[in-house]
């Protein structure tokens, strides 16, 4: 009863992804790793904005016209969207993502006010006419995104899948969001690597963890900087600037899903996001901008639940 | 090249007036309820509850405390006896609960409440003084204060896809002592979109008249047990619509009688007499739905009774639910009730049944009754609390007239109050 640790990995949803998975069997471990692919790849067809026979293709192809049906999986997404919506008083915003054509960080040039104007009245959840099952948005200039948490979704969705499929110790890693299947064999924890926004390339510390989610979210990589004021990409829906905030967040929690929003939202805080993250009580790292990495995980066994 | 800096600087500007904008926006996301609400949000989700997720337990601690006001209208002068106490019972009420998480698979509950009546209650009814005459009430002399204190404890445990819990409680008055035992599982199937529930209870009372030196008919000691079972199911059909149903047969057995009235047989009060045995259905019926577009929820809910004492009973009551500004909302509500009397029932006797039976207690009659209900209820944060308040006031009026049946004979002594309730919630 040796199971030996196999690793796969794989490009989906536009980022390096890896499998870490404890076999008593090679074959087995591929048969767990096709139906975890498969797994990803049917998410990303279906919830891709870029494709136009996704649901969210179909959704955003109907703006301005008649209402569209939509499943039971893409409903309690909806609910979902809805609820982080409400959560974080209209910060959390899956119709917000219009705003990037107004900030070209390549130009370093500020965007005129006007562009900003004129997007939005486009933006804004409040103004979706979601009833389930049928979504419609209500004029031709809105669009929706689920990029903020399909991905950790996914992640979720594939550590449950291969738990059912027998799995007992392995990791899902989809682009820095994690989620645990289970512990190493024997019950000792995976260490998980907490990057350093000042130098990316080695990890500034290890976190244990035994079960949930991680995620991260940072507001470090696209950047400009304008007579002096720095403009990071993390937009406030209702304003269309951008935040002043963390460089980065990384939450640990019971599901992947639950870290990514918390990690999102708590960086739309702006300049509370530290206090936000203290009272959220979750456990966390954080980095300001040019600060070192501060670790809030609670009990040292970080044993995010 | 000097025209674009002149435009990134008059753009720079703006750009702090929006920053001091977006610090007017910024309303803290308050983090504990976003943390409860975004957890069940993703445990709803196709997948994410998987078995090693117990039904998730209590997160917080919460107490609740409840006053309430119960007064009855005094009976009217027409249907009084002459000379009889006309003022009926009032109540106050103070309810506690409080219920914290032991772990993460326990929650543990305590209510008590106390109760303090004063007032006079139906004795018997009497024929009025011509035939043509309704029958009067008369009434015990009033009570100076009674009291009741009830306390029960809840353990609940929870498992991977329902909730096991077991109660136990008594009730003491002076005269009166219970104690009940209850236990009660959930289980969710079809990822919690179907609800099945059963309950198994007892209740074990026992009474000790008081005044039985002035009352000789009053018995010293009597008791009586009840038993009940009850099953149900709710189902989710589709994202804004639920349908609960229930069924509940209840067993009580022993003293059932009320040893402080009196039924008038061929002009003579006599002790009031019911059958030792009770068997009792109900079938409860629930529907909601939400309307999204007016943040609004519609409760219809439907009870059918049915007794071997020959009392039928309906009841419907319709609530909506409206939110206001998130944070405050606004229930009116609406109840029916008829009811169809006991087979031994009379408002009085001319002469005594063949089965011994007699009870002219308004609670057996044929009546029917509409209840009108406001609560209104706001929820608020501070110190680093989440508090829930409310205030409600119904209006309760029963009537032989009411009644879906026809009913020849009104009992004088048919109760109508008013209701008036007001509560404070802390999670913590």
């Amino acid at each position: 009863m040796s199971a030996r640790l196999q690793a796969f990995r794989f490009k989906a949803m536009g980022c390096p992804c890896a499998l870490q998975l404890y076999a008593e069997s090679p074959r087995r471990a591929r048969h767990w790793a096709a139906a975890a692919r498969g797994e990803i790849a049917r998410l990303e067809r279906k919830y891709s904005r870029y494709r136009g026979d996704s649901i969210v293709g179909r959704i955003n192809a109907g703006a301005g016209d008649a209402p569209v049906r939509v499943d039971p999986e893409t409903t309690s997404l909806l609910d979902y969207a809805e609820t982080c919506f409400r959560q974080s008083e209209g910060r959390f915003d899956i119709t917000s993502g219009i705003l990037r054509r107004a900030w070209d960080f390549r130009s370093e040039r500020l965007p005129h006010q006007d562009a900003i104007d004129a997007l939005l009245p486009h933006v804004g959840w409040q103004r979706v006419e979601w009833c389930a099952p049928e979504i419609r948005l209500p004029d031709t200039g809105m669009q929706i995104d689920l990029g903020g948490f399909v991905k950790e979704y996914a992640a979720d969705r594939v550590a449950q899948l291969l738990r059912e499929a027998g799995c007992q110790s392995g990791i899902v890693d989809l682009g820095g969001d994690l989620a645990v299947i289970g512990p190493h064999p024997g019950g000792a924890p995976w260490r998980v690597g907490v990057r350093d926004a000042n130098a990316p390339d080695r990890p500034a510390g290890l976190v244990p963890v035994t079960s949930g989610g991680v995620a991260t979210s940072g507001d470090y990589e696209r950047c400009m900087v304008v007579d002096g004021v720095r403009y990071g990409h993390v937009l406030d829906p209702r304003t269309g600037w951008p935040i002043e905030s963390l460089a980065s967040v990384t939450v640990f929690a019971s599901r992947c899903l639950i870290a990514g929003t918390a990690s999102t939202i708590a960086l739309l805080q702006g300049e509370s996001a530290a206090r936000w993250l203290d009272d959220l009580g979750l456990p966390h790292t954080r980095q300001a901008h040019g600060g070192p990495v501060e670790a809030h995980l609670g009990d040292t066994s970080a044993d995010a639940a | 090249m000097s025209r674009r800096r002149a435009q990134n600087k008059a753009a720079a500007r703006r750009a702090r007036q929006r920053r001091r904008q977006a610090k007017r926006l910024e309303r803290q996301t308050q983090p504990r309820t976003f943390l409860h609400a975004i957890t069940s949000g993703a445990l709803a989700l196709p997948g994410l509850a998987d078995r090693a997720s117990a039904e998730s337990a209590p997160l917080e601690m919460r107490a609740d405390y409840k006053y309430s006001q119960y007064s009855e209208d005094s009976l009217d002068s027409g249907k009084a006896a002459p000379g009889s106490e006309r003022d009926r019972y009032e109540i106050d009420i103070h309810q506690f609960r409080f219920e914290a998480p032991v772990g993460d698979r326990w929650g543990v509950g305590l209510e008590l409440a106390h109760e303090t009546m004063t007032g006079a209650t139906p004795w018997y009814v009497t024929p009025g003084a011509t035939p043509a005459d309704d029958p009067v009430q008369v009434m015990t002399g009033a009570t100076i204060d009674e009291a009741r204190t009830d306390a029960m404890l809840t353990g609940t445990r929870y498992l991977d896809r329902g909730t096991l819990s077991g109660s136990t409680g008594v009730s003491i008055e002076n005269d009166y002592l219970a104690v009940n035992l209850g236990v009660n599982g959930e289980r969710q199937f079809n990822e919690k979109n179907t609800t099945v529930s059963a309950g198994i209870g007892g209740s074990f009372d026992q009474i000790e008249p008081v005044d039985t030196d002035l009352f000789p008919t009053r018995p010293d000691k009597e008791n009586k047990q009840t038993y009940n079972l009850s099953l149900g199911a709710s189902q989710v059909l589709g994202r804004a619509t639920t349908i609960q149903s229930s069924l509940k047969y209840q067993l009580s057995d022993g003293f059932l009688s009320d040893p402080y009235k009196l039924a008038f047989v061929a002009n003579i009060p006599e002790t009031d007499e019911r059958p030792d045995q009770r068997h009792q259905f109900s079938w409860l019926t629930r529907f909601r739905h939400h309307f999204t577009r007016m943040g609004g929820t519609l409760h219809l809910d439907y009870k059918l009774g049915v007794d071997d004492w020959g009392i039928n009973a309906h009841e419907f009551e319709l609530a909506w639910y409206q939110t206001l500004f998130e944070r405050i909302r606004l229930i009116p509500s609406l109840r029916y009730y008829s009811q169809s009397q006991a087979d031994f029932y009379a408002p009085f006797y001319v002469g005594p049944r063949s089965d011994g039976y007699r009870s002219s207690d308004y609670r057996l009659s044929p009546y029917g009754a509409f209840a009108y209900r406001l609560k209104a209820a706001a929820r608020f944060q501070t110190w680093q609390l989440l508090w829930d308040a409310n205030v409600s006031f119904e209006r309760y009026e029963s009537a032989s007239d009411l009644a879906i049946q026809s009913v020849e004979v009104e009992n004088p002594g048919l109760v109508s109050y008013n209701l008036f309730s007001v509560g404070l919630t802390a999670r913590f």
